[in-house]
């Protein structure tokens, strides 16, 4: 159910709540805006990327309107005196993208096609039965085997692994291994780089980690 | 609080990279990528029309769509300006569509709105709308604004020669 998706924050007193007029307003204000458009575009692939089942029928950009539907119909508030309205789209797009994958991950049917059910396999290997039959490859088993393996070999490290011991990205990775968090400001600060710089090194960053989860596809 | 994972701290570290970096590194990363900003920036702008119409808001569209100044006369323009405490000129340059809208405070949208007994929303579709260069000023504004493509709201305010203390108020709710 779609008022379930998005779960929102416990508000305040002082909080300000946005009218339709102002999320219409900062609405058409995304619209006027190219870069940001292509941002949030960008913001939702990567959403998406977490996903198991999702990301094989939905679009970033559908990700981005079906979280601007959500503001507009009033299901998620904006608290004006708490986020900016892309921030507030960032989160928005999360919660659904993470509450539907989830749906999807729990209530999917593994479907086995007649064919593979007739098949013969001379080699003495599972047949496709028999493997429903153990149900090794449901969902939930496939979403708890990939949490744990990514726990398991860290992708942090892994991904430490492709840098060398002076290189900027690098050690932006070792900051968010010791903080096991990323915090923009403390780590700049502590690494002691440029901004150019900085925003550099994370532009490589943010590229392992695509190419990371592309390979993770693949596999 | 749940500990972050380890996916969750690379999320967090390309979100600030997509959402903060500066225009040029953000470009380059989408080069290396093999991505296409204008595809991106097309599909984003179908999906964010098409969700506003769901929201009904494309109902006030069509009234929008027309210049939502026409309708005045010139008497209640300068009134209308008046009532903002601005000249007449800065209203000239929202009905050109030259002012970047996400430079406006919501509030000054809700007064104008209100000055021109229109509807918020139509009207910022309206203003949203790209520059409308064919449009002839109707009237004579009370001083010559630069015509040279958008501008911030608070950059109108100035070369329109709004006095510093009306421009903060003004300004005052800009994000």
């Amino acid at each position: 159910m779609l008022s379930d998706e998005l779960e929102d924050e416990v508000g305040e007193v002082d909080d300000v709540i946005a009218t339709f007029d102002e999320i219409a307003i900062a609405a058409h204000g995304v619209q006027a805006d190219k870069q940001l458009k292509v941002r949030l575009n960008r913001a939702a692939y990567l959403f998406l990327q977490t996903t198991t089942e999702l990301k094989k029928t939905c679009t970033p950009e559908d990700l981005v309107g079906e979280a601007l539907l959500a503001l507009l119909s009033g299901r998620r508030k904006w608290r004006m005196n708490k986020v900016d309205f892309p921030g507030l789209l960032i989160g928005a797009m999360k919660s659904l993208a993470w509450s539907r994958d989830k749906t999807l991950t729990t209530t999917m049917p593994n479907l086995v096609m007649e064919g593979e059910l007739t098949s013969v396999d001379a080699d003495g290997v599972d047949q496709p039965l028999d493997r429903l039959a153990k149900d090794t490859k449901s969902p939930d088993v496939i979403l708890e085997r990939r949490e744990h393996e990514a726990n398991e070999h860290g992708v942090l490290v892994i991904l430490r692994a492709k840098f060398g011991p002076k290189e900027i990205p690098g050690l932006i990775l070792d900051q968010m291994l010791l903080r096991q968090g990323y915090n923009h400001a403390e780590i700049r600060e502590t690494i002691g780089v440029s901004d150019r710089e900085y925003w550099n090194a994370c532009k490589v960053l943010t590229r392992a980690v695509d190419n990371f989860n592309a390979s993770a596809k693949e596999d | 609080m749940k500990k972050p994972t380890n996916q969750d701290i690379l999320l967090d570290a390309s979100l600030d990279f997509i959402m903060n970096s500066p225009a040029k590194d953000f470009d380059a990363y989408l080069r290396e990528s093999g991505v296409d900003a204008n595809e991106l920036e097309r599909k984003t702008t179908a999906t964010i029309s098409s969700a506003l119409r769901r929201s009904n808001s494309d109902s006030k569209v069509d009234i929008a769509i027309e210049d939502p100044f026409a309708a005045l006369t010139v008497l209640q323009l300068r009134e209308i300006a008046a009532s903002l405490k601005v000249r007449r000129n800065v209203l000239t340059a929202f009905r050109e569509r030259r002012v970047i809208l996400t430079s406006v405070p919501a509030q000054f949208f809700v007064r104008l709105a209100s000055a021109m007994n229109v509807m918020v929303d139509p009207l910022v579709v309206a203003l949203s709308l790209p520059p409308a260069g064919t449009l002839v000023r109707e009237y004579k504004a009370n001083a010559t604004l630069e015509k040279t493509g958008k501008i911030s709201f608070e950059q109108l305010l100035i070369e329109a020669g709004i006095e510093p203390e009306v421009r903060a108020e003004l300004l005052k709710d800009a994000g």
